[in-house]
């Protein structure tokens, strides 16, 4: 049990302290706020947990993946104004919007450590296993986190750190594909390449690449589709607001 | 009429999924005691199958896949359902997440007729 409970405080926590340390490391970054979106996104996986056998009979049995999508897009969206203010100077006004980002990222990667650690909190073997496997998976986390701030924040061209952040996120963006197609939304499609002889998905980097860039040995057209466009949007995104600005300029709305 | 036709086209996609919904084969397999029953099941290759998950142990469970790409919670004494596939033949590891050691199963995709998938 506490090898498993390392495991799985890793996996479903690294994408929030990698996220913490991504948006730290950008022009403004603000611990309190982000701090505050994090706990918010727990307070809400909490809340979900004590509906989730309810929530997740929804739409035939989908209702979870249903629920992780939409807040997935919202993450998405929150992303491209994010990008838009940070790379318009506007780091300030950036804040409120990294915390909304840390809310989506704790509330749909934390549910699944709560799953665990409540169901088996009350085990026989579990008081010192649970507890000794959440403080090395929190040492783990947070060392990797360090790590990548101290990279990230190291980087002059704000360019680079935003390219960065967007790469991330279309790894966790990217997982819609794969929720979609597990629940018969998506129709599921052949994989495009197997290169799990290189990196495998269940080994220590197939892990780690998979939470910090997406990495899937087996990824369907639609995983790279949806990847693609992930790493896309932010361009898209400032490009139409500025399209939209500068119309409203021109038409006197703005001035 | 143009709006009427338009909205009859959505409703047929919309409603399309559920027909072949209801047209595709399904396996069914048990979770007792932190096992999977039975722990090695056959489909047939290149078509979309419905995995049936029924959790008979009071804690939940979660499936894992790497092979196939699926994560899914099962609660306790609950069912929950994976689609997988179309896809080629080989053996698919699946394991429950929350017991690795003991929950461990397999979907083996073969090309002969008789599978496991009703």
């Amino acid at each position: 049990m506490l090898i498993n409970t390392v495991i799985l405080f890793i996996r479903d926590t690294l994408p929030v302290f990698l996220l913490f340390s991504f948006l730290l490391a950008q022009q403004g970054g603000s611990v309190r706020y982000l701090l505050g979106g994090t706990v918010a996104g727990f307070l809400f996986a909490v809340a979900l947990y004590f509906n989730l056998s309810v929530v997740s009979e929804w739409f035939e049995g989908g209702g979870l993946e249903l629920i992780k999508t939409l807040v997935l897009m919202l993450m998405l969206l929150g992303l491209g104004e994010y990008i838009r203010r940070q790379y318009q100077g506007e780091a300030d006004a950036s804040q409120r919007l990294s915390a909304l980002l840390m809310v989506g990222i704790t509330f749909i990667n934390v549910i699944h450590f709560i799953i665990y650690l409540l169901a088996y909190w009350s085990a026989p073997d579990a008081d010192t296993s649970l507890f000794l496997g959440n403080v090395i998976g929190l040492g783990i986390s947070l060392s990797v986190g360090v790590l990548v701030y101290v990279a990230v924040a190291a980087v002059r061209i704000r360019l680079i750190k935003l390219t960065v952040l967007t790469v991330f996120f279309a790894g966790q963006i990217a997982g819609i594909a794969m929720l979609l197609e597990q629940i018969n939304l998506l129709p599921n499609q052949n994989r495009l390449w197997d290169t799990s002889g290189w990196v495998a998905d269940d080994s220590e980097y197939g892990h780690f690449l998979n939470v910090l860039i997406g990495y899937e040995a087996t990824p369907t057209g639609a995983y790279m589709l949806v990847y693609l466009a992930a790493v896309l949007f932010p361009v898209m995104y400032c490009y139409l607001y500025s399209l939209l600005v500068g119309k409203r300029q021109l038409t006197g709305e703005l001035k | 009429m143009r709006l009427m036709k338009q909205a009859a086209v959505l409703a047929l996609l919309t409603l399309s999924p559920l027909g072949a919904l209801a047209a595709l084969p399904e396996v069914v397999i048990e979770i007792r005691d932190h096992l999977f029953i039975p722990q090695t099941v056959r489909i047939p290759e290149g078509r979309k199958v419905r995995l049936v998950f029924i959790n008979h142990d009071p804690s939940p469970e979660e499936i894992d896949s790497f092979d196939l790409n699926r994560e899914k919670v099962i609660f306790g004494n609950s069912k929950g359902t994976i689609f997988v596939g179309p896809l080629p033949s080989g053996s698919y590891k699946f394991f429950g997440e929350l017991h690795p050691n003991s929950a461990v199963g397999y979907v083996i995709v073969t090309n002969e007729e008789a599978t496991d998938a009703n």
